[in-house]
């Protein structure tokens, strides 16, 4: 196709950078700048914002560039970069570290910082649901962010609209999302993966449209606002600075279910079919692996955490509207998973600390967050192609000399 | 001997071609029967129906476990075959869980058992006793075959990184630990250098005559189908073209004029 540019063109690092850039522009564009956007009530496919695609290619180019052009030594040191090789008492260390760290935070910290590290928290138990819908089971779901969405909406309506409490509400913003996972999966999981990544990306954008269009229901575009916040038995009701210690602490208590339901999980005979699954569907069938009921069960589990995770996003916002569920914010969530490394709580867990909290720390970065973006994706692919976190460790382990163990 | 398997009048068309052609035949109960013919003559097709990955053009394919029950295999969804009647299989191509511990992947083998046994996940995050009983005992099965496939020292490494004739025996101790009433083999001894193959010969004649398990293989390696099955069936162009025991289907004419040619008869 390329033939009439002379070969040793085609055969130098300007060619590919140029050629890895137009893949990534063309690649990202339906994603960042068609959206469906309301015209007076009319659904329109339009240019909506391309500041950050271009910021995006932009990124992509500048990594192949430090790809193709960094110093030899340089490349190599990229290449050998170690494993994070922790052993079982460094990693005991280090847990216990974290959890009296975040424990001690409130303390320390002021109402801003404090507001961050519930959101990263909260993303944090998200991009774990969504390890066990992609890492876990190997399902390519490219519309998780609309459970989360249905669960916002849900306590949102029902506490605005019906005077629900939220403890109340929150069973069903769990059970409402499982069961929209269950409509959506249970045909499309028994086709082939790819159909099922094109569908789920056109059910988020169906339920965002909706959120849109249902203006008597949802409030349309201004979305739900003055969502009553939770209290915790009568705790957190008294003035702002007790009802953000609260938020944070019911947010670092669901991650810390979510982080011990899905290590859990991994060992118990459902994970390990997930997993089988996602190496190789035909084998599990043939041991008699119900490889469509354990798709299922992977969406729907991972629709239930993304539901409660919405629920809580709502309560700490006080409002919801369209605009936090947008494809932007699967495609940073799938970020996440992949960075940290397919399946990896840990790895997981830090790069979405990094994506959530880069930007805020620096409010100069967020603006240039989509170049940094593509810059990254590039380089981590190049470099750890298998994300931070590459070891898989095996959810049982055979002792020999002190007979069988389970890890 | 009575029959386990019993396949009457199977065919299976893909669109105008016919891979399986009105073919009946039956497995003993208790015994080591092979498949043989030249490529493309249908062998692995004959498997994929009898497993139910494809659904046949026309036949009946019973399974006889007991002399009173019997399972119409063309009633049950591929996962059914495994699950219920106990028809596992190995693959042409090895399929492991390449990413998955060796240990990991004989576990599969025992899934729907152990999901019972956690009441679907249940008694398993609770970690209750009866999970916990359940899972050793899966564990230390997993590890009886594997100590018989001689893998016992590989139980925690990943399945890709075992050698090729590894991988053969894995795959077949994975099917092992789901108990399996008839075991399906294709081309277990393909790519194997003499030593292994003559390991897989004594193999299966242990698994057959010592743990009762009725075997049904797809073989090249005529050394190996002609020492240990007790009844070949001989496929061609989707044809039965002989069927008996070892002796009779050698020295049967349409086979030599098959595998030798026109001339040789
Ligand atoms: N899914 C399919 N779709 C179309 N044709 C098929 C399919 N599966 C098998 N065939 C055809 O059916 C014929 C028999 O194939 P099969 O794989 O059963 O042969 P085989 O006896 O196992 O051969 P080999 O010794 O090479 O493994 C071949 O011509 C093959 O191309
Ligand atoms: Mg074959």
């Amino acid at each position: 196709m390329l033939s009439f540019l002379p070969p040793r063109f085609l055969a130098s690092s300007y060619a590919k950078i140029a050629g890895w850039t137009l893949v990534a522009a063309v690649i990202l564009f339906p994603f960042f700048v068609l959206q469906a956007v309301d015209h007076n009530g009319q659904l329109s496919l339009a240019p909506m914002t391309y500041r950050p695609y271009v910021l995006a290619v932009l990124g992509v180019f500048l990594g192949l560039c430090a790809v193709f052009f960094l110093p030899a030594p340089l490349r190599a040191l990229g290449q050998s970069c170690p494993d994070f090789a922790v052993s079982d008492v460094q990693k005991k260390g280090l847990q216990v570290l974290l959890v009296v760290g975040l424990l001690l935070l409130p303390l320390v910290s002021n109402r801003a910082e404090l507001d961050l590290a519930t959101v990263v928290l909260l993303s944090v138990a998200l991009a774990w649901g969504m390890t066990i819908v992609v890492g876990y089971a190997g399902l390519l779901d490219l519309g998780y962010i609309a459970f989360y969405a249905v669960g916002a909406y849900t306590y949102a309506l029902l506490s605005t609209d019906y005077g629900v409490s939220f403890w109340v509400a929150l069973p069903l913003c769990a059970l409402l999302p499982a069961a929209l996972a269950f409509c959506v999966g249970f045909p499309i999981l028994r086709l082939r993966g790819d159909y099922f990544a094109i569908v789920t990306l056109g059910f988020a954008e169906i339920v965002r449209t909706l959120l849109i269009n249902a203006q008597s229901i949802t409030g349309g575009p201004n979305g739900v606002a003055e969502i009553p916040r939770p209290t915790l038995l009568g705790w957190g009701a008294a003035d702002l600075d007790e009802r953000m210690m609260m938020l944070y602490v019911l947010a670092l208590a669901w991650a810390v279910v979510v982080y011990f339901v899905m290590r859990r999980l991994r060992v118990l005979p459902l994970g390990r079919a997930w997993e089988a699954l996602r190496e190789d569907d035909i084998a599990a069938r043939s041991l008699g692996v119900n490889v469509h009921r354990m798709k299922l069960s992977a969406h729907m589990i991972g629709a239930m955490i993304a539901g409660i995770c919405g629920a809580f996003f709502a309560a700490k916002q006080g409002f919801v509207s369209p605009e936090s569920f947008t494809f932007l914010d699967t495609a940073f969530l799938l970020a996440m998973v992949v960075l940290g490394g397919m399946g990896s709580p840990w790895g997981v867990a830090l790069a979405a600390t990094l994506i959530v909290a880069l930007p805020e720390v620096s409010r100069s970065f967020a603006d240039y967050r989509m170049l940094f973006f593509g810059m990254v994706m590039v380089l981590v692919m190049i470099f750890r192609p298998r994300g931070f976190a590459t070891a898989r460790r095996p959810s049982v382990v055979y002792k020999p000399a002190s007979g069988e163990k389970t890890s | 001997m009575s029959n386990l398997l019993t396949v009457t009048d199977l065919s299976m068309a893909f669109g105008g071609l016919v891979a399986v052609d009105h073919i009946s035949f039956a497995v003993k109960l208790g015994s080591i029967t092979a498949m043989i013919g030249p490529n493309g003559a249908g062998k692995t097709t004959v498997f994929n129906c009898v497993t139910r990955f494809y659904t046949p053009t026309s036949g009946q394919m019973v399974l006889t476990p007991e002399p009173e029950s019997a399972l119409d295999l063309h009633t049950l969804s591929p996962y059914k075959v495994a699950k219920k009647a106990r028809v596992l299989r190995t693959f042409q191509n090895i399929r492991l869980f390449g990413q998955m511990s060796v240990l990991e992947n004989v576990l599969i083998g025992q899934h729907n058992l152990l999901m019972r046994a956690s009441s679907c996940s249940v008694a398993g995050l609770l970690n209750l006793k009866r999970y916990r009983t359940a899972e050793k005992d899966a564990m230390d099965l997993a590890m009886g075959w594997l100590e018989i496939m001689g893998l016992t020292e590989d139980a925690n490494r990943p399945a890709a990184s075992l050698p090729y004739g590894a991988q053969r025996r894995l795959e077949i101790a994975r099917c092992l630990a789901g108990r399996p009433r008839l075991l399906c083999l294709d081309e277990p001894a393909a790519g194997l250098n003499p030593k292994e193959s003559l390991d897989l010969k004594n193999l299966l004649k242990t698994l057959c005559y010592q743990h009762g398990i009725t075997i049904f293989l797809i073989e090249h390696d005529m050394s190996v189908v002609m020492e240990i099955s007790d009844h070949i069936l001989v496929l061609d162009y989707g044809r039965l073209l002989a069927q008996g025991t070892p002796e009779a289907v050698r020295t049967h004419p349409d086979v030599i004029r098959a595998y030798l040619g026109e001339d040789a008869a």
